[in-house]
């Protein structure tokens, strides 16, 4: 997952869970809205109860007050009127059940009171005490009677209640004593009438006018009426509305506190019902004196909520949240995506910056005029101007171009640039204002606005110095000599060419030396190539200080040097040959202690319109060379034609071009000389050293005759290469033919081989293709070879006799080499040089040497070849001093079958004293 | 006479048949209560079919009412009145209702006092002028409303309108319901310090004398002319107009084409509240705790043409409240 899509993700997220905390938010905002609504509902129901009752309370209040303003205002208010009057009471309030008259009366009137009633058509009547329980029959007080004797309208429920003395009970007596009293309302519980509600009485005195003190009222009163309500239907259009509501309707009786009615809120409320808080309330109801109490008690239940207008302001809320939100991420997006722009910008911005400083560039650019505006540090490095020194300044002050070929000043780059359409390129030599100079290949390039019109230009400069230079190294180096730094063949062989051609155009005479280094290889490979090359370096150094400036000197490639003297007569050229060949007799090569001298083999010829083309001029100075060094070293051969000593140089060439082809054409063959062990108790077995030989039709060609050729031309791998695949491929015939044959093989390989990085490779394809047995072979090599590339001769010895072959020291003791060399390399034979071997009847010294040779050899390990052994007595002498080999004509000419088995493998040879 | 008096006895003779068949050929619903409502008089009778209203009334869909009419109106005989109460025991006794509403007099008389004293059927009864003493109510199974009028209330405003009034006459028909009437009036009356005289009437003519009398009085009490077989309006008026000259009063409704002034008692009270009590009885209330009350109700017609007849000036407190009679 991307980084984008992680930062999206966590936005949903983000917006997901603030989407919930908004819906729950908004449900908690919600539910409290709707219980603030509920109870602000509940607050104006209680308002709209309390003046419904109160309003209520009022008409019945006024009712009453009527009632007993009638009473007051006739002689006596008949049953008819009262029945009238109770019809218009009961329309107007329907909760009115009926209207009830108490007439007070006083214990002397009891008895005709009740008579008149009997005698009224009632003819059960008395006045009676409530119930069984009424403790008094009349007043305590004011021992009288507060009879009900009218009760409209009248129905057999209450009709049982006439005549019942509503001072015989507390609550009713506290009740009428209080209205008696105070002229005002008065009420009382009606369950004592076993009705469901509460009555309200409002006395009646004797007289027009309700007398003004409260102990007159007393005194004056006649009675009263009283309005019996129904208190379901008096709360039928309250109570039950928006649910069950809890009413507490209390009155105080001469400060006694009276509960008239009382309901409950009913309760089986559901479970979110019983979590909402109860909701009640307390209001006073005062009608003229007189106090009532409503108390109002609700619960608001689960009804108050308003689950549709949740929803919907769920949906309002979260539709703005959620559009606040997409405005916000849109903005944030359209600011992020703007930061994105200005980061990239600023990237971009810094990539050209950072682009600019590390470019190798130069850039410049400028305004319409040519004023400068910028430049990176390789400007400033280039110009030597500092940017900010710069900025404001015209082009031409910092810099000015001129052409690189006459140096003339070459035109503003920025006229140019809009000249050319924009972009330009061009090769210029940079004048600084310093003076200093710089070739530069500059391009200059127009810059434009959107519009396309020309707001600048950029000009852009590399310094070209390092090509040139470099350009003109590769020049030189192609036409010279690295180490020596004198021009090389190439182009010595290309003047020369011009010299032959002015030569034969001119009649002009000229010369050429070829200078062979005597000795050099001997150095060189005992020294290193480090020692040769110095001494290389010598000589050219030695040379060109000795030879005419005109003239000119070149190394021709390993220690041979030419020297081209022009305009020079072979007399000239021959006295500063041997002026060179005498003259570097002073120069010596102090290398690790050691001090070595130098001498030059020189050929010279001269250069006529005779001389012939360049190969004809060289192979002439070649063969000079050859003699000189031929007849000796340190010489000067001056080259005519009809030189008998360069037939044979001559020849050897030919020997070279004789050996490619045989070895293409498999011309060679090979010969074995049989190695005999001296001794017949010895471990050794036979070997057998193979030679090669070219054939000439018949005719046996002895190596001697191509091998120094090979030598020269290079041509010993690829001699030594096909010996030892022709010997490996003999050999696996003989071994698989006569796997008995016990002989070890001894291959040369010569120096050429050795340091050749093919020859390891060659063995071992070569071992494996013809499944040779490695121990059976024995690579011959001088010691001669073996020191001049020490290192790679021990690597591949190593890698060898891993493998299992065997080597041999060949010709050991007539090189430079000592027995410390010994202890270095890994050879399993020593063969010591013939030249010992061949006086050692007769030399002492030979035959100290081939002793120490011996023992040396046997300390470290190595068997002992004796080689060149041509008589009999000298093998016995080598046997009895203990050679363990022995070799020469005596013992074995090399023959041509040497990969066949013979007894003469074997010969008896005398045993060791 | 013979002949007239041997179709009468066989007339009657198929009307009780015809009525017990009529019963016992209504089927009740099954469940429903059954009241039986005995009126001591006739449908057709203006006060009869009042209280029958005033209970039909209350007991609509309460009850299956069923009702016997003894006819005693008409039929004034002691026989007839103890053969139609009789038939009505057999009635009860063969219907078994769960309640008896009984109107007037003569069904308290012949049928409750004699047949049902402290049994155990309830009965409401209405109607019972002015006391129930003489039947020895009330009895543990019987309750109901006495007929009272409005006796002092009607002399009263007699009084008041007639000044120095000094002698009232009182009329009516020559009947029980009358004679028990005019002995409570008188005492009202004379309780007033009023000349009370009476002439009860068995026939129109007779009636028409005793009005033509009753105009030498400071005023007249018009009595109920249930009784009186002959009676008929049209010719009570026009004998009466022509002489009227003192103020009539009356406590019955349908006496007030000959009547000025009437305070009248409402029928309907007694039925409505006979049935109140029955239901109540049917609830499960004893007859004895609900008390015997009397009627409270009672309203004031004017007759103006007879008033404008008789050249007599009413206070504006009467004509403005009164109700007109047409």
């Amino acid at each position: 997952m991307t980084a984008g899509a992680k930062k999206h993700g966590s936005r949903i997220t983000t917006v997901v869970l603030f989407s919930m905390l908004v819906v729950l938010l908004t449900l908690v905002v919600a539910i409290r809205d709707d219980i603030a609504h509920a109870e602000t509902d509940l607050a104006a129901l209680s308002a709209e109860i309390t003046t419904t009752l109160t309003r209520r309370l009022d008409g019945l209040n006024a009712a009453l007050s009527s009632l007993g303003g009638m009473h007051h205002a006739m002689t006596r208010l008949s049953q008819q009127e009262i029945s009238a009057y109770t019809q218009e009471i009961e329309r107007v309030h329907p909760y009115v059940d009926a209207v009830l008259h108490l007439s007070l009366v006083q214990p002397g009137e009891k008895a005709a009171f009740e008579a008149e009633f009997r005698d009224a058509g009632y003819p059960t009547f008395e006045i009676r005490r409530l119930s069984a329980t009424s403790t008094v029959d009349s007043d305590p007080i004011h021992r009288s009677f507060m009879a009900l004797s009218v009760v409209e309208p009248l129905d057999p429920e209450l009709s049982g209640y006439l005549g019942i003395d509503f001072f015989s009970r507390g609550e009713l007596r506290s009740a009428l004593r209080q209205t008696i009293e105070t002229g005002e309302v008065s009420a009382a519980p009606a369950n004592l009438l076993d009705h469901d509600g509460f009555l309200l009485f409002k006395p009646v005195y004797k007289g027009f006018f309700v007398p003004s003190t409260s102990q007159e009222r007393t005194l004056q009163a006649d009675g009263a009426y009283a309005l019996l309500i129904d208190s379901t239907a008096f709360l039928a259009d309250i109570s039950g509305r928006r649910g069950s509501t809890g009413l507490d309707f209390v009155t105080w009786n001469n400060g006694e506190k009276t509960t008239l009615f009382s309901r409950k809120a009913s309760e089986g409320r559901d479970t979110l019902g019983r979590l909402m808080p109860d909701y009640s309330d307390e209001k006073l109801i005062t009608i003229a004196s007189s106090s009532f109490l409503l108390a109002i008690d609700r619960n608001l239940g689960s009804t108050i909520f308003r689950p549709s207008r949740w929803a919907t302001m769920i949906l309002t809320v979260l539709g703005l949240y959620l559009a606040g939100v997409l405005v916000y991420y849109t903005r944030l997006r359209a600011r992020e995506q703007a930061h994105v722009a200005k980061e990239q910008l600023f990237q971009e911005k810094e990539r050209a910056q950072v682009t600019l400083q590390s470019i190798g560039e130069a850039v410049i650019t400028t305004d319409p005029n040519g004023v400068v505006d910028f430049m990176n540090p390789v400007a400033e490095h280039l110009t030597g101007w500092c940017a900010d020194d710069a900025a404001g300044h015209h082009l031409n002050e910092i810099f000015s171009l001129v052409s690189e070929s006459d140096g003339t000043a070459l035109p503003d780059p920025i006229a140019r640039a809009l000249r050319d359409h924009d972009e330009s390129e061009a090769a210029a030599i940079m004048v600084r204002s310093d003076g200093a100079t710089v070739a530069v290949i500059e391009n200059a390039a127009a810059i434009r606005d959107s519009d396309g019109h020309f707001t600048g230009a950029a000009l852009i400069v590399r310094d070209v110095s390092r090509e040139r230079n470099l350009l003109r190294e590769m020049a030189f180096q192609a036409t010279h000599d690295p180490l020596t730094r004198l021009i090389n063949r190439r182009q010595f062989e290309r003047e020369l060419s011009a010299v032959i051609e002015d030569a034969l155009k001119t009649d002009s005479q000229h010369a050429l030396m070829y200078i062979d280094l005597d000795q050099f290889k001997t150095i060189n490979d005992s020294c290193g190539h480090i020692a040769g090359d110095q001494l290389l370096k010598q000589v050219a150094g030695h040379l060109s200080d000795n030879i005419r400036r005109l003239d000119r000197l070149a190394r021709l490639g390993g220690d041979e040097f030419g020297v081209l003297l022009r305009d020079c007569t072979i007399e000239k050229a021959l006295e500063v040959a041997e002026d060179l060949r005498h003259n570097i007799k002073d120069l010596r090569l102090h290398w690790e202690e050691k001090s070595f001298r130098v001498s030059l083999s020189i050929g010279v010829v001269a250069i006529t319109k005779e001389s012939g083309n360049l190969d004809e001029v060289l192979r002439a100075a070649d063969a000079a060379c050859y003699v000189a060094k031929d007849q000796g070293r340190n010489r000067v051969h001056f080259y005519q034609p009809n030189d008998e000593m360069l037939a044979q140089r001559s020849s050897d060439m030919q020997w070279v071009q004789r050996l490619r082809d045989a070895i293409d054409d498999n011309q060679l063959v090979l010969f074995g000389q049989t190695i005999f062990p001296l001794g017949h108790d010895g471990p050794h077995p036979p070997m057998c050293e193979l030679l090669v030989r070219m054939m000439d039709g018949d005719r046996v060609i002895p190596p001697m005759t191509f091998i120094p050729a090979a030598e020269r031309f290079n041509l010993m791998f690829d001699l030594d290469l096909w010996v030892i695949g022709e010997s490996f491929r003999q050999l696996g015939l003989l071994w698989r033919e006569k796997p008995q044959d016990r002989r070890i093989f001894a291959i040369n390989l010569s120096g050429q081989s050795l340091d050749h990085p093919d020859l390891e490779q060659a063995i071992q394809d070569l071992e494996l293709k013809y499944a040779i047995r490695p121990h059976r072979i024995c690579f011959e090599i001088t010691e001669t070879s073996v020191i001049a590339n020490m290192e790679r001769a021990l690597a591949l010895m190593d890698q060898l006799r891993r493998r299992g072959f065997l080597f041999s020291l060949d010709d050991f003791g007539t090189g430079l080499s000592s027995f410390a060399y010994l202890k270095k390399l890994p050879v399993d034979y020593l063969k010591i040089d013939g030249e010992f071997v061949r006086d050692i009847l007769h030399d002492p010294v030979d035959k100290a040497m081939v002793d120490t040779i011996r023992r040396i050899g046997g300390v470290l390990g190595m068997t002992t070849i004796a080689e060149a052994i041509e008589d009999a007595e000298t093998c016995q002498l080598l046997t009895a001093m203990g050679i363990d080999y022995g070799q020469g004509y005596h013992l074995a000419k090399p023959s041509a079958d040497a990969f066949v088995t013979r007894e003469s493998n074997v010969v008896a040879l005398p045993r060791r004293s | 006479m013979r002949i007239e008096h041997a179709m009468g006895s066989m007339v009657r003779s198929l009307w009780v048949m015809a009525s017990i068949c009529l019963f016992f050929t209504t089927e009740t619903a099954a469940g429903e209560p059954k009241c039986l409502f005995v009126s001591s008089y006739h449908q057709g009778y203006a006060w009869s079919d009042g209280v029958e209203r005033g209970l039909r009334r209350t007991l609509a869909g309460k009850c299956h009412l069923r009702q016997f009419d003894m006819d005693t109106k008409r039929k004034k005989t002691e026989r007839d009145k103890w053969a139609a109460a009789s038939t009505a025991k057999a009635l009860i006794e063969e219907w078994r209702p769960d309640v008896v509403i009984t109107a007037d007099d003569n069904a308290a008389k012949y049928l409750i006092e004699p047949h049902f004293r402290n049994a155990d059927l309830p009965f409401v009864f209405c109607g019972v002028n002015w006391t129930v003493e003489e039947y020895g109510f009330p009895y543990s199974n019987v309750t109901g409303m006495i007929e009272v009028a409005p006796v002092p209330a009607m002399i009263d405003e007699a009084i008041a309108v007639v000044s120095e009034a000094q002698r009232v006459m009182y009329i009516g028909a020559n009947t029980p319901t009358e004679r028990k009437n005019v002995n409570r009036i008188r005492k009202v009356a004379e309780k007033r310090g009023l000349t009370f005289d009476q002439q009860l009437a068995s026939s129109l003519q007779s009636w028409i004398g005793a009005y033509t009398a009753a105009q030498d009085y400071d005023f007249v009490i018009m009595g109920s002319n249930a009784g009186i077989n002959d009676w008929s309006n049209e010719k009570a008026i026009k004998a009466i107009t022509p002489i009227t000259r003192r103020l009539s009063v009356t406590s019955h409704g349908w006496m007030m084409p000959v009547s000025m002034l009437g305070m009248t008692k409402v029928p309907e009270e007694q039925g409505e509240w006979a049935g109140k009590v029955a239901l109540r009885i049917l609830g499960g209330a004893a007859p004895g705790s609900i008390p015997v009350i009397a009627n409270r109700k009672w309203d004031l017609f004017l007759n103006p043409t007879l008033i404008d007849a008789a050249g007599v000036t009413l206070p504006p407190r009467l004509t403005s409240k009164g109700k007109v009679y047409r």
